[in-house]
């Protein structure tokens, strides 16, 4: 194949225009030395990798409303191992494990049942999760085992992941560590839901989302896929979760809370559920306004617009921003001539 | 064991905390057995019933108990608009649609209520607030007997209203088979708005007692939305019947188990309940196989 | 009275009627017959508004009815009975019929004259409709469709699925409603008896009229004779 040809067929393909922000993601923290303002990238990346894990459940047909359960479930399981001595690797692993269990748990009551079930069941689930970790004697003494603390919040030196992971150097700030792993993790998520949505599996996802009963006449094994999805999901979610508490220093029942269940949610919708670059953008979309309108001291109005953005996006622009933005994409190729075909994304 | 009285005193109180779960729980199998949409903001619009009585009798000090008919049209009304505006328009979208929409709504109704009245707990203290049956040691407040009282004109109202008139006859028809009503010449639109309508009003009456029973704020709305998907999905979807049994069971199933374990476990057995019933049965006790 | 002019009607993707024509006069029963699939229930949905058609216009009694609303078209005298009977499981007989004459005005006339064309449903009014037996349910369905005293009535294979015995006492039916001056548009499988009880008849085959004619030389005609009649 000749250059042009080569140029051709990859110059609008996906990844090309990932390449730059990669770039840009690896040096941010060499240039940037405002501490807020890297604070709120890495949230960025953590609400992509949350976002990103719900948008895959989505995929499925599966819309949970309670996600927040197994992001404090794999924050909670973690923080308690690591504060009892285990090593970071584990702790957020188990985290990660422990709340895709209780996530195949859920997915295996719920897969029969209508969707709207689902996001009842996982709704509920969230809130009762706060209870049981405020009641479970299992919990106080867990968290308050090697530490000493008393209450509900448990706590993690930031430290432990620079240190024992061995990978940073040991002149990288806390801060820059916690980017990077950050930074890694979140590209690890792009790339397997990525892979994901291109195999079979991603395949039989959308087919069981479009219609499930055709799906199951093609010979797709319904609930066998469904669970495929949930576990995936909610280990992606607990995933994030372990890796957030010791960021955020302490971590409590507030981890369950219906915002944090809402955020993957508005972030998905708006950047385009069911694509892989919906999450990304949506994060970064709904994360800046959200972030801009804190700084404006708005904080019972920026919860307000946030469900009106929910709202007017539902009635009017339900596939988000994704379509607007492949249409951009393909527009300035096409006019650069690079090529004629439209890019799927 | 407990004394006898405080055990009846107990299923008192379970018993109006069921009724106010049956008046969510009809209003919501009226809007799902007519449209089939699901709203999770149900909840919210039992707290705008609860706030409009707050404020109408803050206002005019009338009789709260004949504010709840007030609050019940207005939030009736508001019912109609969502679903004119916000339902209609994703009809035939796919659930997911009507889930996220109802997400939204919670949002919006939840914090534009913090915002313009706070966050501050409150309570309609009726007339009859300190007026207590006397029956020896048992003691009933007036409030609670009113409530169980008011429940059940309502629930005979809708009754009557469903089987004896034209109007209630094409909704129950609506509900049952969506196109044949169609050809009966009802027009479907119109059911729509009414059954959001009604479900809204139920809403706001349960709403209403519960603001005279119980200090209430703004957030009331997010667990007894889920408490009501909860009992009608317990009692069969679509089933009136079930739903009134699911509602009082579960209240008064709450009630002691506050009583004997703590009030933190309220909504986990209220969970618990559900997903036994969902493992075992999941068209619930009077509900019909698809 | 009811005039079908050149009507497509698609369904997502496939379309199922192509440039479809056919009259319905006062006083007619008109029989739209042909083989399964052929697109005949398209054509009682389209004419209730159902289904709206892709080109093409329904007039009835000089209105525009291919752009109205189904409960406009009840209103305005048409009424349709349903393959499959549709009729609502968790009420009544009684109730059926009162939803029946949901638009009319007459109900209690309306229903003296329901009741005498069809006694067994007096009897057990207060009955389910959902316990009934096929035959009965059938029965039920004409009676409901009757109750909103239609100009037209449209019976979409009212023979389906019943014994040999409901199936003669259904084409009676006909036959008196024939008697009593209602307008029928008869859409069945069953070509024999269809063409027996009917002025004139349309054949449907995948979606286009391919025969028209009195229903007499229908019945004597080759093609459907050999197609349809086993003949």
């Amino acid at each position: 194949m000749g250059v042009k040809e080569l140029v051709r067929k990859y110059a609008v393909s996906p990844f090309l225009a990932y390449i730059p922000l990669v770039i840009i993601g690896l040096i941010l923290p060499l240039a940037i030395t405002d501490d807020f303002f890297i604070r709120i990238i890495v949230l960025t990346f953590f609400y992509i990798m949350y976002s990103s894990s719900w948008n895959l459940l989505a995929y499925s047909g599966q819309a949970s409303l309670g996600h927040a359960a197994f992001l404090g479930i794999g924050g909670f399981a973690s923080t308690i191992l690591i504060i009892n001595g285990a090593s970071p690797v584990v702790g957020v692993l188990t985290g990660a494990l422990t709340a895709s269990l209780v996530g195949l748990f859920l997915g295996i009551i719920c897969v029969r049942l209508k969707e709207w079930f689902l996001g009842l069941v996982t709704f509920g689930f969230a809130i009762i999760m706060v209870a049981i970790v405020n009641e479970s004697s299992v919990f106080i003494e867990a968290l308050n085992g090697a530490l000493g603390f008393i209450g509900l919040s448990g706590s993690i030196d930031p430290h432990i992941f620079g240190g024992s992971l061995g990978i940073f150097s040991p002149d990288l700030v806390p801060r820059d560590q916690y980017y990077y792993l950050f930074f890694f993790a979140m590209m690890a998520t792009i790339l397997a839901t990525h892979l994901i949505i291109k195999s079979k599996i991603g395949f039989a996802f959308a087919a069981i989302r479009e219609n499930q009963i055709e799906a199951a006449m093609m010979g797709v094994d319904i609930t066998k896929y469904k669970l495929i999805a949930f576990i995936i999901s909610t280990f992606i979610a607990g995933f994030a979760g372990a890796l957030f508490a010791p960021y955020n220093y302490f971590i409590n029942p507030e981890m369950f809370s219906v915002h944090n269940s809402f955020m993957p949610i508005i972030m998905t919708i708006s950047g385009g559920i069911g694509t892989i670059g919906g999450p990304v953008i949506g994060a970064l979309t709904i994360n800046l306004i959200w972030e801009q309108m804190g700084l404006w001291g708005m904080s019972i109005d920026r919860l307000l617009i946030l469900g009106v953005i929910l709202v007017l996006e539902i009635l009017f622009l339900p596939k988000g921003l994704m379509p607007l933005i492949k249409k951009v994409i393909n527009r300035i190729s096409k006019v650069m001539g690079l090529t004629s075909r439209d890019m799927p994304l | 064991m407990a004394e006898i009285t405080t055990l009846i005193q107990i299923f008192i109180w379970g018993l109006t905390a069921g009724c106010i779960y049956v008046l969510m729980a009809v209003g919501l199998n009226m809007i799902f057995g007519v449209m089939k949409v699901v709203n999770f903001a149900h909840g919210e619009i039992m707290m705008l019933g609860a706030f409009t009585s707050f404020w109408v009798y803050n206002y005019t000090g009338i009789n709260p108990y004949f504010i709840m008919f007030i609050s019940m049209i207005v939030v009736g009304i508001f019912g109609v608009i969502i679903e004119r505006y916000g339902f209609r328009k994703v009809l035939g979208t796919g659930k997911l649609n009507e889930i996220f929409l109802s997400l939204g709504l919670i949002y919006i109704i939840q914090n534009l209520s913090v915002k313009l009245w706070t966050d501050d707990i409150r309570k309609i203290n009726s007339p009859f607030s300190s007026m207590t049956l006397d029956l020896g040691m048992l003691n009933i407040t007036y409030d609670r007997l009113i409530a169980i009282g008011f429940t059940a004109l309502i629930l005979i109202s809708l009754y009557l209203f469903l089987t004896k008139t034209d109007v209630g006859r094409a909704l129950r028809a609506t509900s049952q088979n969506h196109e044949a009503a169609m050809l009966m010449g009802v027009n479907v639109n119109h059911m729509y708005m009414l059954s959001f309508g009604i479900g809204s009003a139920l809403a706001a009456a349960a709403g209403t007692i519960a603001a005279i029973l119980t200090p209430f704020n703004p957030y009331m709305g997010t667990i007894s939305g889920i408490m009501a998907f909860t009992v009608i999905i317990i009692g069969g979807l679509g089933s009136i019947p079930g739903a009134i049994i699911a509602g009082l069971m579960l209240g008064l199933v709450q009630n002691f188990t506050i009583f004997y374990f703590g009030g933190a476990w309220k909504d986990a057995v209220a969970f618990v309940l559900l997903i036994i019933v969902l493992i075992i049965k999941p068209t619930g006790l009077f509900g019909e196989e698809h | 009275m009811l005039k079908f002019e050149n009507v497509n009607v698609s369904y997502g993707a496939v379309q199922i009627l192509w440039d479809v024509n056919f009259e319905i006069d006062d006083g007619e029963i008109i029989t739209i017959i042909g083989p399964n699939g052929a697109g005949k229930t398209t054509i009682a949905k389209t004419i209730m508004g159902l289904f709206k058609p892709t080109s093409g216009t329904i007039e009835f009694d000089g209105k525009q009815i291919h752009i109205a609303p189904t409960h406009q078209i009840v209103k305005d005298g048409i009424a349709l009975v349903p393959e499959g009977r549709d009729l609502f499981p968790r009420m009544t007989i009684m109730e059926n019929l009162q939803m029946g004459a949901h638009t009319s005005n007459e109900k209690k006339e309306t229903l003296k004259w329901v009741f005498e064309l069809f006694p067994r449903l007096e009897e057990r009014q207060k009955q389910f409709a959902g316990t009934m037996s096929g035959g009965e349910q059938q029965m039920l369905a004409i009676a409901r469709g009757l109750m909103s005293r239609p100009k037209l009535l449209i019976l979409d294979e009212p023979s389906l699925g019943l014994s040999p015995i409901m199936v003669n006492k259904v084409f009676e039916i006909v036959k008196i409603l024939k008697s009593q001056g209602v307008t029928v548009l008869l859409v069945e499988q069953n070509i024999h008896h269809a063409l027996e009880v009917s002025n004139r008849g349309y054949v449907l085959e995948t979606g286009r009229i391919t025969l028209e004619g009195a229903s007499s030389e229908l019945l004597d005609n080759k093609h459907v004779k050999e197609a349809y009649l086993g003949m």
